[in-house]
């Protein structure tokens, strides 16, 4: 295979990219990633490769561009015009648009946007704008959004070398690699202000800049691609849809802290990402772009993927490294950090699969433009998932200092059946829930953590007036219950003991001083436990006891769930002068649990009554009440 | 700075200078300061585990006071650290560690102890495990096992508070030589052993070894197995002074003719 060695060796790679990407025929991409296929991309996929002999179009594949909630989604380019994006597609409609495509003709019916030159301008030639199409930034999701860790996603073949090196890909590395020092490297990262996308939120490049002096002569990269968080999915996207930027990324900071290994942890749950980043370092490595002597220079790099084996705690940098080295995934005390003993007990610099998506990219624009971007605490920009009660669910990048209202209303679209926003659940389950009337506030490291939440690797869960408090922290509680490792008494029987509180509560058995009590236990689990996971997992119960502590005292005091959602605490009944006795409710009721006739108003029998909510539900006259 | 420089440090007001990188333990006790420990033992590197040896520390920057809790067991020790090891917040953190301990151990010796120096009182939660085992889950038994030992016999499985001291597949081991360093660093005394016959027996983990004969009285001093191991470990040893229980060693030895 042709190895890549010098400029222009990237040059004709680049030329072959652009002319993949930017086809002068018919050229459709599905965009694949799990979110997709999810949704029925595979469906469509398998369908034009069975067309795809007639030769009268090209087929390829691409990662998710963002907005999940409208896939599945086809790319569609025809000679001459510029690349149109179709939402809600299905076999059906991919059947019946086929036959214009391939006439090149790109009809609007499902069409979501053009991809065009405010996202990807074409090298080689003009193309023309597809009239009727709403353009990339017509689309109030993309108006306000920047994308650099997802700058390919959605678009290039994440298989194709050739389109990654088309799109500026290895460009970087091989300008690190030829005539800057590491320092310089480093230097730049520092500039950049490019903070750990992760979690943590550390100085990336003091970090580095620690590995970088650390004792040693054999040190290691790490990716953490362990994404647990319930909803978030940003890294699992990035290597689904562009997993070249992560190879890039490791090198250049194996290059920089003195590393010729890199290890990728990725969780098993992530089967797609794995396969698509295990070719990607294939087809890498037999370019010569990972190996021995990069780019024909002394430096020699290579990465491992290993997969983990489905343990939140494993996200944990310590943890993480114990389960590398085959031990039992526990975290251990960060005293003596791992940039100077982490993994094997070398100098490790880890960081998550975003920030190394981010290194190409800033090292490209340079530390200081990328500073220029978002706040000045929080530099460049951060990708979200946006989940819950929201219009477009989906992955965004914004820049920092976005308000939290912008991106729910603005980017976010708003609540669905135009309810109320009532909170913001952000950096994953031990992140915290930020009430609506802090929603202005920017979105950045330090400013979330003074509303008692944090950034957390970019989980953002949207929850509307529906929504009761008690049972989210309840919700995430459980879930830091079942993740705990177990090592430090304050994690595993606090947490355990916080859940067990609220489970009470939530039955309508709460006492007196319960509130209390959780405090004193959350304060210890929070000021003694051993790693991260337990010293902020008492945070959803903390968050929501300050902003919504009377949704608590009405569980206790009054058992009542103003929300309507604990079962215990509410009771469903049919109010007899709006029922019309259409027997709806009555058929779709699994317990039988109503009773009543034609022209006779019905009743809910309490005592069958499993509070369901399906009568509730289905009631089209609002005669089903819920107290 | 290297781990042999010393540095000064201020313990319950009192200044002293100790090797960098000294935990706060160490620092402490050889300030004959006393801090109570669970998981921690000689034997084993120190995991930080069990929490109940957590001190409030603080060191001066930029001007400002910055103070936080942490296990002294794992804590090195560096320029300027203050350390409190008996505040009331210690105190009353303690306390709650031992609650929640006891919620699982309830009837480790240890345990009450220690709950009666710091108020904590039992039941105050919800029973785990129904305190059947007295287990803390602090991990040396595994440990010593493990890396003392090196028998890796057990080990810990599960997570969470579903997490317990096992042996692999939580079937009995063949592999445990009944040497009893497990029940000897126990700090809640959860580990049990009987002798039947001339049989060694560990119920936790099915361990069951056959015990060695004296050849001097004949009485049963060692299991066979963890004899084998003594004398691979360490080959100068003279035959005799493995074959014989401790008494009759001893008798050898004072009459001045080792065998």
């Amino acid at each position: 295979m042709d190895k890549i060695i010098k400029k222009k060796d990237l040059d004709a790679f680049k030329e072959k990219g652009n002319r993949l990407l930017f086809a002068d025929s018919v050229k459709i991409a599905v965009q694949a990633g799990t979110c997709g296929i999810a949704s029925g991309a595979q469906e469509i996929f398998d369908f034009l490769s069975g067309q795809v002999s007639s030769g009268k179009f090209v087929l390829s594949r691409t990662g998710c561009i963002g907005l999940c909630k409208r896939e599945p989604m086809v790319n569609v380019s025809v000679p001459g015009s510029v690349t149109v994006v179709y939402a809600d597609m299905t076999k059906k409609l991919t059947e019946e648009l086929l036959k214009s495509w391939i006439k090149g003709e790109t009809p609007v019916k499902n069409s979501l946007m053009t991809l065009d030159d405010a996202l990807y301008a074409n090298p080689l030639k003009d193309l023309k704008l597809p009239s009727g199409h709403a353009k990339y930034r017509d689309i109030p999701f993309y108006k306000k959004q920047e994308k650099i860790a997802l700058r390919n996603s959605g678009f290039i073949n994440p298989h194709n070398l050739s389109e990654y090196i088309a799109r500026g890909g290895f460009y970087t590395l091989f300008d690190v690699l030829n005539g800057q020092d590491s320092d310089k490297i480093i230097d730049e990262i520092e500039t950049s202000g490019l903070r750990g996308r992760g979690g943590g939120g550390f100085p990336t490049g003091r970090k580095w800049r620690s590995c970088r002096n650390a004792k040693g002569d054999k040190k290691y990269v790490i990716c953490n691609a362990d994404e647990g968080d319930p909803g978030a999915y940003m890294d699992r996207t990035v290597l689904e849809g562009d997993p070249f930027s992560v190879i890039e990324g490791l090198a250049i900071g194996g290059y920089a802290i003195g590393a010729n290994e890199g290890y990728v942890y990725v969780r098993a749950e992530y089967p797609l990402a794995v396969e698509t980043l295990k070719q990607a370092i294939e087809t890498a490595r037999n370019h010569g772009l990972l190996g021995k002597n990069i780019f024909g220079t002394d430096f020699s790099f290579d990465i491992r993927i290993n997969r983990g084996g489905g343990a939140f705690v494993c996200g944990e940098s310590t943890a993480l490294m114990a389960s590398i080295e085959g031990n039992v995934g526990e975290p251990r005390t960060k005293h003596i950090h791992t940039v100077e003993s982490g993994l094997w007990e070398k100098p490790t610099t880890l960081n998550n699969v975003e920030t190394w998506a981010n290194v190409p990219a800033v090292v490209n624009m340079g530390g200081s433009e990328f500073r220029k971007i978002g706040t000045k605490g929080s530099a460049g920009t951060k990708v979200f998932s946006v989940v819950g009660d929201i219009v477009n669910s989906g992955l965004v990048e914004v820049p920092m200092g976005m308000t939290l209202k912008e991106l729910v209303f603005g980017v976010g679209g708003g609540i669905p059946g135009n309810r109320k926003l009532k909170a913001v659940q952000s950096g994953g389950p031990s992140g915290g829930c930020i009430p609506a009337d802090k929603a202005d506030i920017p979105i950045d490291f330090d400013e979330l953590v003074k509303v008692g939440s944090m950034m957390g690797s970019g989980g953002l869960i949207i929850m509307d007036e529906d929504t009761c408090m008690v049972d989210v922290a309840r919700y995430f509680l459980s879930f830091l219950v079942d993740e705990s490792c177990g090592k430090c008494t304050p994690c595993r029987e606090g947490t355990y003991q916080l859940k067990q509180i609220l489970d009470r509560i939530t039955r309508g058995e709460g006492k007196p001083g319960d509130l209390e009590l959780i405090e004193e236990i959350a304060q210890v689990t929070k000021d003694c436990s051993l790693c991260a996971l337990g010293k902020s997992a008492p945070n959803p119960i903390l968050s929501t006891l300050t902003y919504f502590r009377d949704e608590y005292k009405a569980h206790i005091e009054k058992k009542k769930c103003p929300a309507g959602v604990c079962k215990a605490l509410i009771t469903y009944t049919i109010i007899p002068e709006a029922c019309t006795a259409c027997g709806k409710c009555l058929k779709s009721c699994p317990a039988s649990a109503i009773e009543g006739g034609k022209k006779v108003a019905h009743r809910i029998i309490p005592e069958k009554c499993t509070k369901c909510g399906i009568c509730f539900d289905v009631c089209a006259f609002d005669a089903v009440k819920k107290v | 700075m290297e781990n042999n420089d010393l540095v000064t440090i201020t313990i319950d007001d009192k200044t002293l200078q100790v090797k960098n990188r000294t935990t706060v333990l160490e620092a402490a006790r050889s300030a004959g300061i006393t801090i109570p420990t669970l998981c921690h033992h000689e034997a084993v590197a120190a995991s930080g585990a069990c929490r109940i040896c957590i001190v409030e520390m603080s060191v001066e920057k930029r001007g400002r006071t910055v103070s936080w809790m942490d296990a002294s067991c794992v804590y090195p020790v560096h320029e300027g650290l203050v350390i409190k090891t008996d505040t009331p917040k210690v105190r009353k953190q303690r306390k709650l560690i031992l609650e929640l301990l006891l919620s699982r151990a309830p009837r480790s010796e240890r345990l009450l102890e220690l709950a009666a120096e710091y108020g904590a009182e039992t039941g105050r939660f919800e029973s785990v495990n129904q305190g059947r085992e007295n287990c803390i889950l602090c991990g040396l038994c595994e440990k010593v096992c493990k890396y003392s030992i090196q028998a890796n016999v057990i080990s810990m499985a599960f997570r969470g508070v579903k997490k317990k001291v096992t042996a692999p597949f939580q079937t009995g081991s063949s592999l445990c030589i009944g040497c009893l360093a497990c029940y000897n660093v126990c700090p809640t005394g959860a580990i049990k052993y009987v002798i039947e016959g001339n049989r060694l027996k560990m119920p936790a983990w099915d361990a069951d070894v056959k015990m060695q004969k004296c050849t001097e009285c004949g009485a049963l001093y060692a299991p066979s197995e963890y004899i084998k191991e003594l004398k691979k470990k360490a080959p100068g040893l003279k035959k005799d002074v493995l074959s014989k229980c401790p008494a009759c060693r001893r008798k050898i030895f004072k009459a001045g003719t080792p065998a």
